[in-house]
């Protein structure tokens, strides 16, 4: 499988507390891999990485077959950039502002971009200083769209948004990529919302990347389990424990949070006198969540 | 009675007029002797301040370019060079040296700090020159010429300082007087100098002081007047002698209160500067013994003077003088070439400075 | 790509080059007119060139406020975005700040015409003595290369870091009070002299902005 984006051994430094270290991201071609991470976990200063706005102190960045960020002018005619803060110029008007990345990109698609800018109800004299939050995640979207990208970089594209603008935003890209195939990277702290469109998923904590696997696989595979007389030691067991816990409601029950878990795996239990009580899926939140703790607890 | 007769009027005949002579004669005969026992001791003074001076160090008397050069004998041989260069530039540029003027002109040049012993040699009539430093030939040459200047002008009589300045810069670049001077004819508000400029060549001699104002309607035409009592009394204007006729000038153009107030100002003749490219061209037109013509004899008005110098009637001379003027009209203001070129050559370094500054931010 | 950014950048420095290009056209007349070129009664022509020369010193002012305007109008949008635009276009940096370049230049040319045009109706209108001579054309050329390297060198300043500015300016100040030291100390050395001056004398890159402006003369 080829990969739109690659880093080895990526490190990176701002001030004192804050690092990035031994990143090795893999975006598959073609997915739609969303990053997570808590607020203050690196998800920003990666995609500036990745993108060649901030200078590594080590490793190695390849971003669609390129190396960044020495080859960052021949990426971005490629790669479309949604930032978390706006970053266009606040004098211009929409107009101004298509106009503009229309003539540095030399894919723009004007019967496109004109489709979107009806779709997206904007107004073409407005300033983009005086957009509201609304219309400039969607002004942002439609550059990037209208640019015909190969690689879709966003950065919490629709935080802040109204359900209603966050549902049109997200189905014009869906829309796109589903036309293109085009790789998306998408970071956010709205779980639930990559839930829907992600096929990957890659979680950040502290400057550290804790997974990175299919969506399915990180969905289906985090179990909360409850268990009475559970063994002190797990063993050999098939499953891998993140958390356990003392449960409440009945004596010498605990709750174990599992991940790789499989219905035929209830037999460890009766192997090791234990009793399996209950079997509870955890939604991507949630999963996420355990996620966290045990990635925490293991750097303690 | 024919010898008495004619002792008779041997003593009337040379009686009378040595009578008649005998009042003019007895004051300038007064005067000269005057002059005399000035000079002469003053030269006495001088006898002893050099006497008392050789006292305490050794003098060494040079001679160059009809100048008597004092230094202690430690320093002759730093001198000598310079004196050399200095006589080659001086008769170069003066032709024949007016040598009986020169007679007993000394320039004292004392290397190093002055004690008393020499300042006692400083008079009216000697130059001194303090040289502090290490010697430069040039320098020391360039001070000599000024020195000879300085000489010719305090002997060569009060009106020659008046007219040309007690500096007397006839060493000077001629080229760069003749500039000076036609951005001052050019620029003078007074009548003469325009009309001298225009082409008026006996005006020329008026606006030199070479000749009286004739001209009934005066220095100054009526506006030039007004402008130039404005810009000279407008800090006066509270100046009760001066304010009533101030006004009257200025704003109600009554041409008479301007003109009392200009009759204390100097008379707008051009300067002392021109004068000098006056005295350059006459030498200049009149060979090698110009100037020796020049000083030959201060007691004439300069204009004939100037005319033995040159020649040449004035009226010639000044001809002579004003194309040589005009010819020595400035360049016309360029930006150069060369500052255009490194204008647009530092934009340029700017602009690769700006394009290979950092991207990381 | 240059039609866009020299649009965007004269939006944002029309206000400020219309101003510069109306101040560039009144200065020569205004200082024809206060010299009293126009309608003379009288001549005292050195008061009157020492006025024409006092006016001309607007002339390097007008061209440093000029370089400054453009400048800071070349770069502000991009320093209140932290770059992030201009440093995601799919060409070099080097190419973009060439165009930013470009666009500031050709926006100098509406004033340094104003200061040209000026000057023709100034000395057109003026009763030249003789012996004087005008200079509308070389006012004009020395104000445009004046106001061309005032905007470069402000240019390449902004287009540097905010440490880059800290360190030319610090240098500068640190230069001055040296100099202020040193003649605290009665020590006789000019600092400036060997450091600053030179920038203000040919071949120095200053040297349009010093000396006479005169528009008319000798």
């Amino acid at each position: 499988m080829s990969h739109a984006i690659e880093t080895t051994d990526l490190h990176y430094r701002a001030g004192k507390s804050f690092e990035i270290r031994d990143l090795g991201l893999r975006v598959p071609a073609g997915a739609i891999y969303g990053f997570l991470g808590p607020n203050g976990s690196g998800k920003t200063t990666t995609i500036r990485l990745l993108l060649g706005l901030l200078r590594p102190l080590g490793g190695t960045i390849a971003v669609l077959g390129h190396t960044m960020p020495r080859e960052q002018h021949t990426v971005f005619r490629r790669v479309a950039y949604v930032p978390e803060r706006p970053h266009l110029y606040a004098s211009l008007t929409v107009r101004d502002a298509m106009a503009l990345h229309a003539a540095f990109h030399p894919r723009w698609e004007s019967a496109i971009a004109q489709d979107l800018s009806r779709a997206f109800e904007l107004d073409a004299d407005a300033r983009v200083e005086r957009l509201s939050k609304g219309e400039m995640g969607k002004l942002l979207m439609l550059l990037a769209l209208a640019q015909r990208p190969d690689l879709l970089m966003l950065d919490e594209p629709t935080d802040g948004l109204d359900p209603v603008v966050r549902r049109d935003v997200l189905m014009a890209l869906i829309d796109y990529v589903s036309e293109t195939g085009a790789t998306v990277f998408i970071s956010s702290h709205l779980v639930h919302e990559l839930e829907r469109i992600c096929d990957w998923v890659g979680v950040m904590d502290r400057g550290r990347l804790v997974a990175e696997l299919p969506m399915h696989s990180f969905k289906n595979g985090i179990k909360r389990l409850r268990v009475r007389n559970a063994p002190v030691q797990p063993g050999d067991a098939p499953f891998q424990l993140l958390a356990r816990e003392v449960g409440d409601g009945l004596a010498g029950t605990e709750v174990w949070v599992v991940r790789g878990w499989l219905p035929t795996m209830h037999q460890y239990f009766e192997g090791v006198g234990a009793t399996l009580h209950e079997v509870v899926d955890l939604d991507l939140e949630e999963g996420f969540v355990e996620l966290l703790r045990t990635a925490r607890a293991a750097r303690r | 009675m024919c010898r008495v007769l004619l002792a008779l009027l041997l003593v009337t005949g040379i009686a009378g007029p040595l009578g008649g002579q005998a009042a003019e004669s007895r004051e300038a005969r007064l005067a000269r002797l005057r002059a005399r026992y000035a000079e002469l001791q003053a030269r006495a003074e001088r006898q002893d301040s050099l006497a008392a001076l050789r006292l305490l160090v050794r003098l060494d008397t040079l001679r160059a370019a009809g100048l008597t050069v004092l230094t202690d004998s430690a320093q002759a041989p730093v001198l000598g060079s310079a004196l050399a260069a200095f006589e080659q530039q001086a008769r170069a540029q003066l032709g024949a040296l007016p040598l009986d003027l020169l007679r007993d002109a000394r320039v004292i040049v004392r290397f190093g700090n002055a004690g008393p012993g020499w300042t006692r040699l400083i008079t009216e009539d000697a130059q001194f020159l303090q040289i502090r430093g290490a010697v430069r030939g040039d320098d020391l040459a360039r001070q000599l010429r000024h020195s000879l200047a300085v000489v010719l002008a305090a002997r060569g009589g009060t009106a020659l300082q008046q007219w040309a300045g007690a500096d007397l810069r006839i060493f000077a670049d001629p080229a760069i007087l003749l500039e000076a001077t036609y951005i001052e004819l050019t620029t003078s508000p007074a009548r003469p100098a325009r009309a001298c400029l225009g082409g008026d060549v006996p005006a020329c001699a008026v606006a030199l002081d070479l000749a009286p104002l004739t001209d009934p309607r005066g220095w100054y035409e009526p506006g030039s007047a007004r402008a130039v009592v404005q810009r000279a009394l407008r800090l006066q204007t509270n100046d009760p002698a001066v304010a009533p006729r101030y006004r009257a000038c200025v704003e109600d153009a009554d041409l008479t209160a301007c003109q009392s107030l200009l009759q204390s100002f100097p008379v707008p003749r051009l300067s002392t500067r021109a004068a000098v490219t006056v005295l350059q061209r006459a030498a200049a037109m009149g060979g090698n013994q110009a100037y020796e013509r020049f000083f030959a004899d201060s007691t004439p008005p300069i204009r004939a003077r100037l005319e033995r110098a040159a020649g040449v009637p004035l009226d010639s001379l000044l001809g002579e003088w004003r194309a040589a003027v005009m010819a020595a009209r400035p360049e016309p203001t360029r930006v150069p070439r060369r500052s255009q070129w490194t204008a647009v050559l530092w934009a340029a370094v700017f602009a690769v400075a700006a394009a290979g500054s950092t991207r990381w931010r | 790509m240059f039609a866009q950014i020299f649009r965007m950048q004269g939006r944002a420095s029309a206000l400020g080059v219309t101003l510069a290009a109306v101040a560039g056209f009144m200065v020569p007349i205004m200082a024809v007119q206060r010299a009293g070129f126009v309608n003379p009664s009288g001549w005292d022509i050195a008061e009157m060139l020492t006025m024409v020369e006092s006016a001309g010193s607007l002339f390097p002012l007008l061209a440093i406020v000029l370089g400054l305007l453009l400048a800071v109008a070349a770069w502000s949008p991009d320093h209140r975005g932290q770059h992030v635009y201009a440093l995601t276009l799919p060409i070099p940096r080097w190419h973009y700040v060439v165009l930013r370049f470009a666009a500031g230049t050709v926006l100098l040319i509406p004033v340094i015409a104003a200061v040209w045009v000026g000057g023709l109706v100034a000395t057109d209108a003026a009763t030249i003595p003789e012996g004087l001579r005008v200079y509308p054309g070389t006012i004009a050329l020395r104000f445009g290369l004046a106001a061309l390297v005032a905007y470069a060198a402000v240019f390449a300043l902004a287009a540097g870091t905010k440490r880059t500015a800290a360190i030319i300016f610090g240098t500068l100040v640190g230069i001055i009070l040296v100099q202020a030291l040193l003649e605290l100390a009665a020590i006789r050395v000019d600092v400036l002299r060997y450091t600053l001056l030179p920038l203000t004398d040919w071949p120095g890159p200053f040297e349009m902005l010093f000396g006479r402006w005169m528009l008319i003369n000798v």
